[in-house]
């Protein structure tokens, strides 16, 4: 009779530990980006420290915002230019539509050079922002100063 | 000479028997409990899982020279990935040397921030330095930071 209960006892204990330690290295579904979100660049213009272009979502997933980045040429440090709007809202952008955005400031390009702009897409998956970071659209850009007369 | 032959019951012996079993087995329970718990856990599992979820792009920057005529650098980081960064380590690679160059904590780079972070006399042009991630997990109601493994680094060159 003892030795049934301490089999059993045992037997419990060992099992509720086993359980906890495993479950913590079990995989998760964290939100993770679809392998097909593809965004490109388009029709882009920098001039006196102003940008504006144009979103082609490429991909067949709907893009739900984006980081929409731009620095120095060659440099990895990218100044986010919109911070206060990452998502595109109501308006998401669906497969094969073109999302034109705001005049974004961009002091550094005030004096002209060569700059790279880059857009990392963010989609909702199960009501949580993921990050594509195998869908960065990258351009470089030359940004010019025009002269008012 | 005369033996008492006389001892516990059987069914008192059963208890007690059965008592020890469950101390012993509360006891161990606690024990190895306390064990689990001290791993750290980010996003509800073993926190260094989430280390392997570290998406991030690293470069080096020459900013210009210090009045002693030495070059300056900063070291440009982006989070691309969906884990924060809390800090990172600066590791300078050498035939058979390796040294932590600087430790940088609690600058937590967020999901999609960029951050740039001066390097001041710390490296040299044409070393190897390498960019180990430090993530924050929990560790039963406390905060504890775990530094990745150097696989999930990232390899410059000065």
């Amino acid at each position: 009779m003892i030795g049934y209960v301490l089999l059993i006892v045992i037997a419990v204990a060992l099992s509720i530990m086993v359980f906890a330690y495993l479950k913590l290295y079990l995989p998760k579904n964290e939100p993770q980006c679809y392998e097909d979100v593809a965004i490109a660049l388009d029709d882009i213009t920098c001039e006196n420290g102003r940008i504006d272009f144009n979103i082609v979502n490429r991909g067949l997933f709907t893009v739900d915002g984006a980081y929409i980045r731009v620095g120095q040429e060659g440099r990895v440090f990218k100044k986010t230019l919109n911070e206060d709007s990452l998502f595109f809202g109501n308006n998401v952008l669906l497969p094969g539509v073109v999302w034109e955005s705001p005049i974004y400031e961009y002091p550094d390009g005030a004096a002209g050079g060569n700059f790279e702009l880059e857009v990392q897409p963010i989609v909702f998956i199960e009501n949580k922002p993921a990050l594509c970071e195998n869908a960065v659209a990258k351009q470089k850009i030359t940004c010019s100063t025009l002269q008012s007369s | 000479m005369k033996h008492n032959k006389r001892g516990v019951s059987p069914i008192i012996a059963t208890i007690l028997l059965i008592a020890i079993v469950v101390v012993l087995t509360l006891i161990i329970f606690l024990w190895a409990r306390g064990f689990v718990a001290e791993r750290g856990e980010k996003f509800g599992r073993a926190v260094e899982l989430s280390c392997t979820d570290v998406v991030f792009e690293s470069g080096i920057f020459l900013t210009g020279q210090d009045a002693q005529g030495q070059d300056e650098y900063t070291l440009d980081i982006i989070n691309r990935g969906n884990v924060p960064i809390y800090g990172l380590i600066v590791k300078s690679i050498d035939r058979g040397r390796v040294e932590i160059t600087k430790e940088i904590f609690g600058n937590t780079i967020s999901i999609g921030e960029a951050e740039t972070i001066p390097l001041e006399n710390e490296v040299s042009a044409g070393e190897k330095i390498l960019i180990v991630p430090i993530i924050l997990g929990e560790s039963g109601s406390s905060k504890a930071s775990y530094t990745c493994e150097d696989e999930t680094g990232y390899l410059l060159t000065v």
